[in-house]
């Protein structure tokens, strides 16, 4: 398998109104995939669901680009098309689903090579958690590093981490990490709190969703020098 | 001074920058760009990234944020000229979900034309296209000086078409389009 890394990531956060979740399941899950595919939209990397953290009842997905341009154009396309026009207003029907929307643009965090090879295959059976961070600075990087890397230490596997290009302040850092269990997340917290000062951090737990698609992970490519090429194309598999 | 360098290299894309003199959060400064396409923005942005004058002088700034705005249903498409001599308004708010369109006319069509009637200029209007929180509605207004903004909001309160455009959205919402704006008042940096 090679793996390669675009230059951008959308990652898409739906703060849902209550008891409307499963009518975005149906949605995303089974009815949009062929659409995206027709309109040009990148297929998704990951879906998750979560209702614990700040964006709770969450329904998220994380898609890359290449292009913002291109983005912007398969994104008009899809809003135009005939067929997601009528899939949207039956499925609303008649009723709202959506609280907020958030649409954040996303770029490869140079510290995401320290950790390449990680997350090549996502790990759909334990819990996902994104983690927002605010660095004070620059040097908030090596504070961030050491963090990520006590979390791997026990037991995290890392499967993506960005910085932030669009909708986020930009000394804003994502980070996704897969943990086998929630106990094992938590065990870790205590030693993360214990090992590093405090940080100005925001957690998500989120909980993957299998819909079928072919799975990638999100993690650079293996053979790309720098970690995180230019124009390096989709991600592969 | 850090915005400066700014403008050198985002250049002939730059419509506007502004100091908040009130609001909150207040941050350093407030710039509105304009791109023809991504590619381009992308190319100005990395040059602003490797620019060690930029480095340099940004140091004391914690952070900035990018949001990617399109001008709003009914809206112009070119925002108005910026004066150093006016007070300028920043509106941002959240609207109802999925009345993005119709709180872009409602604005463009019954609030913007009342303000126009006190002497307030529009400068802009816009959504949000990415970004936190959606959909956002973000409005530019400009003002002679603080008391022709205090006069021209108790204008509109009083305004039978702006009350008249609320009770039509309660009838239909049971809310009005537009949530409670954070909002800054600013002055232009560029003369």
């Amino acid at each position: 398998m090679t793996q390669t890394v675009s230059r951008y990531f959308e990652l898409r956060l739906y703060r849902m109104l209550p008891t409307r979740m499963p009518d975005f399941h149906e949605l995303l899950g089974l009815q949009v995939p062929p659409l995206f595919e027709k309109c040009g939209v990148s297929r998704p990397l990951g879906f998750w669901q979560s209702h614990a953290g700040p964006y709770a009842p969450l329904f998220g997905y994380i898609m890359p680009w290449n292009s913002i341009d291109d983005r912007m154009a398969a994104w008009k396309k899809f809003y135009a098309d005939k067929v997601w026009q009528k899939k949207l207003a039956a499925n609303y029907a008649g009723s709202q689903r959506v609280d907020r929307p958030s649409v954040l643009i996303l770029r490869p965090s140079d510290l995401w090579r320290n950790y390449r090879g990680q997350g090549a295959v996502v790990d759909m059976t334990g819990v996902h958690e994104m983690r927002f961070y605010r660095c004070t600075s620059h040097a908030g990087s090596g504070e961030l590093d050491a963090r990520i890397a006590t979390a791997v230490d026990n037991g995290a596997e890392v499967l993506g981490l960005f910085d932030a290009e669009i909708g986020l302040p930009t000394n804003t850092r994502v980070a996704m990490l897969a943990w086998p269990d929630e106990a094992q997340r938590l065990m870790t917290r205590t030693a993360e709190a214990a090992a590093h000062p405090p940080a100005d951090l925001q957690t998500q737990v989120m909980y993957p969703i299998p819909y079928g698609f072919p799975r990638t992970g999100l993690s650079p490519r293996l053979d790309d020098p720098a970690g995180q090429g230019a124009d390096i194309g989709p991600i592969q598999t | 001074m850090a915005f400066s360098r700014v403008r050198a290299i985002i250049g002939p894309h730059a419509l506007g920058v502004w100091q908040p003199d009130a609001g909150s959060g207040i941050a350093p400064y407030v710039s509105l760009s304009a791109w023809h396409d991504f590619e381009r923005r992308e190319t100005v942005h990395q040059a602003l990234r490797e620019d060690r004058e930029w480095i340099d002088s940004s140091a004391s700034l914690t952070s900035c944020e990018h949001w990617i705005v399109a001008p709003s249903s009914g809206a112009p498409e070119q925002i108005g000229p910026t004066r150093t001599d006016e007070i300028y308004e920043f509106r941002i708010q959240e609207v109802a979900n999925g009345s993005q369109a119709a709180a872009g006319q409602s604005f463009w069509y019954v609030i913007s034309r009342e303000i126009k009637r006190t002497g307030g200029r529009i400068i802009g209007q816009f959504d949000i296209v990415l970004g936190p929180n959606r959909p956002v509605f973000v409005t530019i207004l400009a003002w002679s000086d603080y008391t022709a903004l205090h006069s021209g909001w108790q204008y509109l309160d009083r305004s039978s078409e702006c009350a008249a455009q609320r009770d039509s959205e309660m009838a239909e919402l049971g809310r009005s389009y537009f949530d409670r704006p954070a909002q800054w008042l600013m002055r232009s940096m560029v003369k």
